[in-house]
């Protein structure tokens, strides 16, 4: 009974496992998710997506649409990097 | 239950080896596979049972019963009565079992222990060591992902500490993994060993649950106002609580696990020495 439950939980996993190590689609989508960034903007809004650079206080990137975005420094209030790999740190 | 032991001078209570429960169950008595009469069974243990019978006079030495332990759990056997013992009111018949399929018999026990409640500890094990189980694997997947995520930003790299954790939850994992398979049950000393073991794994996966509820305390300001991470932070210091109320009730229940095992061996040995079960 017990080793039964236990299988079924290990096989579960495992399969879990594989397919994150080794469904490309799948890793690269995972992992493109957990280092998204989110920009917070000065009208109160939040942006989801990938920041490419930030320089001189102007910031590129790519939102979860595929849209690129630039905003200068007086646009947005903050940056938040990557932030689902800080709250996996925090929770795991 | 009574307890004593066999070889003492006291031939009648030298048969009293076994855990003996007092019970309201209706039964059906069969004479040659004929139908006889319904009784109610008073006792029942795993070697035997008795019941009460006004006018027991015709009743012969062997017999067979039928009765349910539970709704589902049906049990057929064999008996030869053993004592008629005159009461006020009729006469209380001791039966013990001749035939009995093993799995009936392991009904029986299942169902003794149920009511001295020496299945809670193992209850108990098994759901808070099945909890952790899921909540390692969980977590050794999160880590999974954190390290794929972190090796694919460049930015963001994982110190060593955060490396040497990994190694700390497949601990976990394992332990919880051996908590869960070895705590079972217990009917030898040798099941004992294997449920000591599992406590002893278990220490691992609660150090771990009470660990994580400290950290999770300190981070907590930072999550505050978001409902989804209030009731993940809540089932959490449940789990702790849960881990460590069982840890506690296995550890007080050793010796009573010592009492029944001592009891369910000196059975085994009467049984083999008198090639029957006796109530």
């Amino acid at each position: 009974m017990r080793t039964g439950t236990f299988c079924a939980i290990l096989g579960i996993f495992a399969g879990a496992m594989c397919l994150l190590l080794f469904n490309p689609g799948i890793h690269t989508g995972l992992v493109r998710y957990v280092n998204q960034d989110v920009l917070y903007t000065k009208a109160g809004e939040s942006v989801c997506g990938w920041i490419w650079d930030e320089k001189s206080g102007i910031v590129a990137g790519e939102t979860q649409d595929g849209e690129i975005f630039v905003f200068r420094g007086k646009e947005y209030t903050r940056i938040e990097r990557d932030t689902f790999l800080h709250l996996l740190r925090d929770l795991m | 239950m009574d307890v004593t032991y066999p070889g003492t001078d006291d031939s009648v209570k030298a048969r009293r080896v076994f855990l003996r429960i007092p019970v309201k169950i209706p039964a059906r008595i069969f004479l040659e596979r004929h139908y006889y009469k319904k009784v109610q069974l008073d006792e029942i243990s795993t070697t035997g049972f008795s019941f009460c019978l006004r006018d027991p006079k015709d009743i012969p030495d062997e017999l067979d019963v039928d009765f349910r332990l539970g709704f589902f759990n049906a049990i057929k056997a064999k008996a030869v009565v053993k004592n008629r013992i005159p009461l006020p009111r009729g006469m209380r018949v001791g039966c013990k079992f001749l035939e009995i399929p093993d799995a009936d018999a392991a009904l029986i026990t299942a169902y003794i222990n149920r009511f001295t409640r020496f299945s809670l500890p193992l209850e108990l094990m098994g759901v808070a060591s099945l909890v952790c189980l899921v909540d390692s694997l969980l977590r050794v997947t999160a880590f999974l992902l954190y390290y794929e995520g972190a090796r694919f930003e460049k930015i963001f790299t994982m110190s060593l500490a955060e490396k040497a954790y990994g190694g700390t939850l497949l601990l976990y994992a394992f332990c919880a993994a051996v908590a869960f398979l070895f705590g079972g049950r217990i009917s030898d000393p040798k099941e004992k060993r294997r449920f000591l073991m599992s406590l002893a794994c278990f220490i691992v996966p609660l150090a771990f649950v009470v660990f994580k509820n400290i950290a999770y305390v300190r981070i907590w300001p930072e999550y505050a106002g978001k409902p989804f991470m209030a009731l993940f932070f809540a089932g959490y210091a449940f789990l702790a609580v849960y881990a460590a109320f069982t840890a506690g009730i296995a550890l007080r229940s050793l010796d009573k696990i010592d009492i029944v095992l001592d009891i369910l061996g000196k059975h085994r040995s009467a049984l083999n020495n008198e090639g029957g079960r006796v109530l």
